[in-house]
C-alpha cells in the first residue's frame, strides 16, 4: 500500500481553483514547502504524471507540496476562452497563501515547467519572498512560445486530418492545439520577456533544460547580472510536452537532478 | 453548477470530481480515461462535456482509474483490465450512496471506450454507452496507421502548404531546395507508404483473418446484442480520420450495419475529426451527439 497521503480540493474564491495538497512524509522536517506551476494545453497535458511523479517525491523528501490548476484550465472554473496571463499570476499567489495555510510553513519554494517556469519567475521577482525557484525549461521569450504553439498546431493539422480544411488556416488565431486561445491570451503571451525582469524572481535558483537554448543562456545571464545565485543543469531527456500523452514519459534524470538541487541548495 | 473533488472507492486511492446539477434527472455519466490521459480528457473534453451535461440534468463524475492520472496504484494485484472495471464500479457505487442513483451513462474515448464496453457488460446500472474512438488493432495495424498519417502529412506538407509558399518555391528554383530530401519524402514516405497501404488493405480485405472476425464478433458483437437485449442503449462515434472505424467496418461492418438498421445502436462520425478532436467544431459536434443521444436515453432535452 503506498505511503503517499494526498488531498483533492478546491480554493480560492468563490472555490474555483482545483488544488492537490501532498502532505510531507514525517522525520525530515523542512522550513520550505514547495508549489509546482504547470505550463499551459498540451505541455500541462503531457507533463502531469511527471509532475505528480515529482510532487512525490518531494513529499517523500518531507517538503509539503502543492500542485493545482490555473483558473480556467485543468479542473478548475472557468473555459478556455477565460484564460489570463495576469489572472495565472494572481492564481499562483493565491495558491501560496493556500499552501502556507495548509502545510503551516511560512516559505514556499517554486517549481515550475515552461510556461509554469516563466510565470513563476514573474511572480517571484514582484513578491520577493521566493527562497528558492526552479527554473524547468523556462519560456524565456513570449513570442517565440506563440511561434511555437502555431508550428506544432499546423504540423498535428498535417498529420492527422483526412484534409486540412480552408477554415483551419484561419483558425490558429483562435484556437491552438485542442484550445481555444483569444487575442488577449496571443498579447499576454506575446509579451512575456524574462530577460526584462528588474528584480531577481528568487535568492536560489535552478535553470534546468533538456536542449541548451541560446535565450536561456541569456536568461541565466541576466538572474545573475540581479544578483541571484543561480546555477545551470543541461540534463538530456525527451521533450515531454511534445510527446504522445499516452506515453506519459517522465524524466527521472531531471527530477532526480531538480530533487538533488532543492534538498542540497 | 457545483464541482466536488474527492477521493473514494474501497482503498480511498481513486480521484474524482463531480459536477453536480441544479435539479437531477436522477441518472448519472462516468467519463472514462482516454488512455493515459489524466480524468480531463483529451483537450480538456471531458471537463467542458462534464459541465454542458450537468446543464442537462446529470450529475457527472469524471476520475483516475488505478495507477493513471492521481489515483494511487491498487494494492491488489487484480489485472489491469479488471481493475478498471472494478474501479468505474467503485465510482457507480460510490454516487449510488451518496446520490440514491442507479442509473449510468458511461463514456469513453479510445481506452475508455473499452472500459466503458466490458463495465457495462458486468453492470445492469448502466443504461447507455457512448463508445468514442473505440480502437481493435493489431501491431500490424497500427504500423498501417502509421504509415498512412506519415504519407498524409508529407503531402500535406509538399502540397497545401510548400505550393502556396513562395519562398519554397524560390528555394526549388534557385537550386537551394534539398533534392534528396525532397525525393526522398515523396517516393518513400507519400508514393511508397501509400502503394503498401493499398496492398494491406487488399490483403486484409481478401484474406482477413476469420479468427479475428470470429473473435470480434464473439467478444464484442456479443456483448452488444446481450445490451440491446436489456435495452442498454449504445453509441458508437468515431472520428472521420480514425482507423478504428475502418478496422471495424472490415471486419465486422455488416453485423455493426445490421445492429444499427434494426435500432440496436447509434453509429455517428465526427466530420474533419482527428482521433482526439483537436479542432474546437470537431469537438463541439462531438458534444451536440453526446448531449443528444444522453438525454434520448434518460428521457430529458439538450440544452
Amino acid at each position: 500500500m503506498s505511503t503517499e497521503d494526498m488531498k483533492p480540493f478546491y480554493f480560492g474564491e468563490d472555490q474555483s481553483l482545483f488544488g492537490l495538497y501532498h502532505a510531507p512524509q514525517p522525520g525530515q522536517d523542512r522550513d520550505t514547502a514547495v508549489l509546482l506551476c504547470a505550463s499551459m494545453g498540451q505541455d500541462y497535458i503531457r507533463a502531469h504524471r511527471a509532475n505528480r511523479q515529482l510532487a512525490v517525491r518531494l513529499a517523500r523528501a518531507g517538503f509539503p507540496v502543492m500542485r493545482f490548476d490555473y483558473y480556467a484550465s485543468g479542473d478548475s472554473a472557468g473555459e478556455d476562452s477565460e484564460v489570463s496571463i495576469t489572472r495565472w499570476q494572481a492564481d499562483i499567489s493565491t495558491a501560496i497563501a493556500e499552501l502556507k495555510r495548509r502545510s503551516g510553513v511560512s516559505k514556499v519554494s517554486l517549481i515550475g515547467m515552461r510556461l509554469g517556469a516563466t510565470l513563476a519567475a514573474l511572480v517571484g521577482a514582484q513578491r520577493g519572498d521566493t527562497p528558492r525557484l526552479v527554473a524547468w525549461e523556462p519560456l524565456v521569450n513570449g513570442n517565440e512560445f506563440v511561434k511555437e504553439l502555431i508550428e506544432r498546431h499546423e504540423e498535428r493539422l498535417r498529420y492527422f486530418l483526412t484534409k486540412p480544411a480552408a477554415e483551419a488556416e484561419h483558425q490558429k488565431r483562435t484556437e491552438l492545439l485542442g484550445f481555444a486561445v483569444t487575442e488577449l491570451l496571443f498579447n499576454e503571451l506575446r509579451q512575456i520577456d524574462l530577460l526584462a525582469l528588474r528584480q531577481k524572481p528568487s535568492q536560489n535558483i535552478l535553470v534546468i533544460e533538456s536542449e541548451a537554448l541560446p535565450q536561456t543562456a541569456k536568461f541565466q545571464s541576466h538572474l545573475e547580472s540581479l544578483g541571484a545565485k543561480s546555477q545551470y543543469q543541461l540534463v538530456e531527456g525527451p521533450r515531454i510536452w511534445t510527446e504522445d500523452p499516452d506515453k506519459a514519459l517522465v524524466p527521472q534524470q531531471v527530477l532526480q537532478a531538480i530533487m538533488n538541487w532543492i534538498t542540497t541548495s | 453548477m457545483k464541482e466536488e473533488a474527492l477521493l473514494f472507492g474501497k482503498y480511498e486511492s481513486l480521484i474524482g470530481i463531480v459536477t453536480e446539477p441544479e435539479a437531477s434527472n436522477q441518472t448519472a455519466v462516468l467519463l472514462l480515461n482516454a488512455g493515459l490521459i489524466h480524468r480531463i480528457g483529451p483537450n480538456r473534453i471531458y471537463v467542458k462535456l462534464a459541465r454542458q451535461m450537468a446543464k442537462m440534468g446529470f450529475t457527472v463524475m469524471r476520475f483516475d482509474l488505478s495507477g493513471i492520472g492521481d489515483s494511487k496504484v491498487r494494492p491488489d494485484n487484480l489485472p489491469f483490465e479488471k481493475s478498471n472495471v472494478d474501479d468505474t464500479r467503485q465510482a457507480m457505487d460510490y454516487l449510488q450512496q451518496t446520490h440514491g442513483i442507479d442509473r449510468f451513462l458511461l463514456i469513453g474515448h479510445c481506452a475508455g471506450a473499452v472500459n466503458s464496453f466490458w463495465t457495462s457488460l458486468e453492470d445492469t446500472r448502466v443504461i447507455g454507452i457512448g463508445l468514442l474512438n473505440l480502437e481493435s488493432g493489431d501491431q500490424q495495424w497500427d504500423v498501417y496507421d502509421y504509415k498512412r498519417k506519415v504519407s498524409r502529412y508529407y503531402e500535406n506538407y509538399y502540397g497545401k502548404t510548400a505550393l502556396s509558399d513562395m519562398s519554397r518555391w524560390k528555394k526549388l528554383l534557385t537550386g537551394k531546395a534539398d533534392y534528396v530530401s525532397i525525393a526522398r519524402n515523396v517516393f518513400r514516405n507519400i508514393i511508397w507508404n501509400k502503394v503498401t497501404n493499398i496492398f494491406f488493405r487488399y490483403k486484409n480485405k481478401v484474406v482477413k483473418s476469420q479468427q479475428v472476425v470470429d473473435a470480434l464478433r464473439d467478444v464484442f458483437i456479443k456483448g452488444l446484442e446481450s445490451l440491446a437485449a436489456r435495452n442498454a442503449r449504445v453509441l458508437l462515434i468515431y472520428a472521420e480520420s480514425s482507423t478504428g472505424m475502418e478496422r471495424m467496418q472490415l471486419l465486422v461492418g455488416q453485423d455493426l450495419r445490421a445492429m444499427r438498421d434494426s435500432g440496436k445502436l447509434q453509429m455517428e462520425i465526427i466530420k474533419g475529426s482527428d482521433h482526439t478532436f483537436t479542432l474546437l467544431h470537431t469537438q463541439d459536434a462531438l458534444f451536440n451527439v453526446l448531449e443528444e443521444w444522453s438525454g434520448d436515453v434518460a428521457g430529458v432535452k439538450a440544452t
